[in-house]
This record gives structure tokens, sequence and C-alpha cells, in this order.
């Protein structure tokens, strides 16, 4: 083989190892911010991971970088590690329900609500009404009402007196345009919490962006 | 004439009302009504506290009431920061951004310790579209806090919501020099560009 060919799969095999090689500076500046998004990301996925790589929450989201960059197998692993260190814990496995959704992995995502919501508590500090209120109020702003409002009425049932947790998810519904469901919910928040200042003002806001986002919606000229 | 003007204020009055006890179908009513029923019975409850009142100001404000609105807003001035911030949000969003500006640059002067309410300001200015005005807020919550990470990722996402990658990485840049090894940051900030700058 001439030197010539000797040297393509020499650079290849070097050109493979650079991302890998590639490592975020000591003082990283403003203009290694500037780069490139995606080179970015994963730059700061990988250091965060170098510094924290045992905390399951962390690699939970180490693996949504890692989908939003389209790299599914990295993505799959990462979620494994995090289950594996903390099978019991909630939290990760929200943040791992939430990254499946949030880029479009609908069953992969109801499958991981689905068993945090059934989690096991003995013994944790988590209220399982929570866990409900949060699988919700995420189904509910990626557009599945449906399965959200099951449940947020699975959640109620639980506790028909939390009037944060009914103001969570009344908001997330007024936003996304399910009004029906919002009038619902702020009936239940004010039926629990009536002389509550905090309550009120809550809804207020959340008509008042509601209100806002119309009257932008009517001044945006038609083509 | 007269009579005729009392009738509809008497009448818009009664329209903003909490029904006892409120009901679903209240809440399914006109939006603008059910805002301004809920703002004055919240100011029922606590009509002497400030943010209370700016926030009933806010409401009115965005329903086109401007005397009532400058009402609230008068009898929460000398409030807190966050007062202010609401005072400020609420005539950037209306339209009246000179006042806005105006009432936001008060922010941080209100309290010794602001820092939150002065990310806040900043977020809604760089969201408004003064992306001068909010690095000058924000710079304020930053020399309060230095180390506050969290408060430079919140400006940095709204940085990144209106596509300013240059300011956010000014920001990214500059809470790195103090809090390279902070835990978390580094995850947050890869985050922030997989969300576009979108709120978790």
């Amino acid at each position: 083989m001439s030197p010539c060919g000797w040297m393509i799969p020499i650079c290849l095999v070097l050109s493979g190892l650079l991302p890998a090689l590639a490592q975020a500076p000591e003082t990283p500046d403003a203009a290694f911010f500037a780069q490139d998004p995606r080179v970015l990301m994963r730059l700061c996925a990988d250091e965060a991971l170098r510094l924290k790589g045992r905390d399951s929450h962390l690699v939970a989201e180490y693996g949504d970088t890692m989908l939003a960059l389209g790299d599914r197998k990295k993505a799959e692993e990462a979620f494994s590690r995090a289950l594996e260190r903390k099978p019991n814990d909630p939290q990760t496995r929200r943040l791992i329900a939430l990254a499946w959704l949030r880029h479009g992995f609908l069953p992969e995502a109801l499958r991981t609500y689905e068993a945090m919501v059934t989690l096991d508590l003995s013994g944790r500090y988590e209220n399982r009404k929570n866990l409900f209120t949060k699988a919700a109020v995420d189904l509910l702003v990626a557009g599945q009402v449906k399965v959200a409002a099951d449940y947020m009425e699975r959640g109620f049932l639980l506790d028909k007196s939390d009037a944060a947790n009914f103001l969570e998810f009344g908001r997330a519904a007024l936003q996304v345009g399910e009004k029906d469901l919002a009038a619902l919910y702020f009936t239940r928040a004010t039926k629990a919490d009536p002389k509550d200042v905090d309550t009120w003002l809550e809804i207020t806001n959340a008509y008042a962006d509601l209100v806002l986002r119309a009257s932008k919606a009517a001044s945006v000229p038609k083509p | 004439m007269r009579s005729t003007v009392l009738a509809l204020v008497v009448g818009a009055s009664l329209l903003a009302q909490v029904p006892e006890p409120p009901t679903e179908a209240f809440f399914k009513g006109d939006p603008t009504q059910v805002m301004l029923a809920c703002a004055e019975k919240a100011v029922s409850l606590q009509p002497r506290k400030q943010v209370v009142l700016a926030q009933a100001g806010h409401a009115h404000l965005i329903a086109g009431d401007k005397a009532k609105a400058e009402a609230y807003f008068d009898r929460s001035a000398s409030g807190t920061a966050e007062t202010y911030r609401w005072l400020g949000q609420a005539r950037l969003e209306c339209g009246q951004a000179k006042e806005g500006i105006a009432a936001l640059r008060q922010v941080g002067g209100r309290e010794t310790y602001s820092k939150n309410a002065q990310r806040d300001a900043a977020v809604v200015l760089m969201e408004a579209g003064f992306p001068k005005e909010a690095e000058e807020i924000m710079d304020g919550a930053f020399q309060m806090g230095p180390k506050d990470w969290q408060n430079v990722m919140a400006f940095g996402r709204a940085c990144l919501r209106q596509k300013r990658q240059d300011l956010a990485s000014v920001w990214f840049a500059r809470i790195m020099a103090n809090q390279r090894k902070a835990e978390g940051l580094w995850n947050e900030i890869a985050l922030a560009f997989a969300d576009q700058g979108a709120e978790r």
C-alpha cells in the first residue's frame, strides 16, 4: 500500500476520535458560548457529566440533551444508568418521561409517566397526588389532553383540597386553550381555598395572559 | 347623559363580580370579565397590599380601563421591588414603554436585597424587546448576587428565547468566571440550548 493509502484510514480514525477528545475549556469565554449550539450542547452536557456523573437527575437530563441532538442510543444508555442508580425515585422517572415527551417520543413518554405514578412510595417523602399533577401538566402542555385530564382527576380524588395543584393545572389548561378544563380546576381551587389572595391573583394573571395573547393575535395583520 | 354613564359604570362593576360560590360557568365566561372579577376579589381580600393593587391595575390596564388602572397604580406606589416589577410589566405589555422602563428601573432601589425581582424585571424587558435596558438591570442583580447562577440562567434563557445567543453567551461566560464548578451549571446551559430558551 502506498503511503497515501495508509494515511486515509489513520485520518479516519483520528477524525472519529476528535469529538470524543473535544472538551469544555477551563475558563470558557463568550466566544465559546457563541459557537454552534449543537456543538455547545454536547460539550456542556459532557462537562456536566464529568463533574457530577453519579447524580441520577443529571444523568437523566444528559439523556434529554442527547435526544435533542438526535442521539437516541446515548440517551437510552443515560436513562438506563439513571434508573439503575435511583430505581424508585419519581423525579428521575419524570425527567426521563419529560425528555421523551419534549422530543416527540409519545409511547416512551406515556410508559415512563405511568411507571412514575405507580411507583411504590412507601417510606418516601413524595406524595402521589403531586406526581399525578406533574404528569398531567407535562402531558397537557404537550397536547395530550385526555391522558392529562385523567391523571389530574386521579390526583384530585386523592386530595380535593390541594388548591396549588389545581391552579397549576388550570393555568396550563388555559395556556393551551382548554378553557373548560381550566374552568373546572379554577372552580376546584377556589372551593379549596376561597380566602387565599394568591389563588385569586394566579387566576387573574392566567386570564390576563389569555386576553393579552388574544389581543396580540388579533393585531397581527392577516396575509 | 350622566345617568347613562353612571348606568354603564355600575353595569360594568356588576359584571365584574365572582359569584358565591364560584362556578364553572363563571370561569367559562368572557375572559376579560373573569380577569377583572378575580382581580377585584383579590383586592377585596387584601385591600391595602400594594403588590395586590399593582396586579389589579395590570388587569384593568389590559381591559382598557386606564382610569381605574392608574387609580390602583397610585395606591400601590411606594411598594416593594415586586410591586414595581408588576407596575413596569403592566405598562410594557400595554404599550407604555417609556413608563414601563422607568418603573422597572426602580425595582433595584426598592429593597436592599432585590436581586430576584431585578432578574424578573430584566427578563420582562428582554421579552419586550429592550435588551440594553434588560442588561442594565440584570447587571444590578448580578452585582447583588454574583454567585447566583440560577438567576443568570433565567436571564440567559430569556436571551435565547429572543434569538440573542450573542447576549446569552456573555452572561454564561460571566457566571462561569466564578461558578465553573457549580453543581448543575453546565447541565443547565446544555438544556437551555436544547430547549432554545423555553422555560421548563
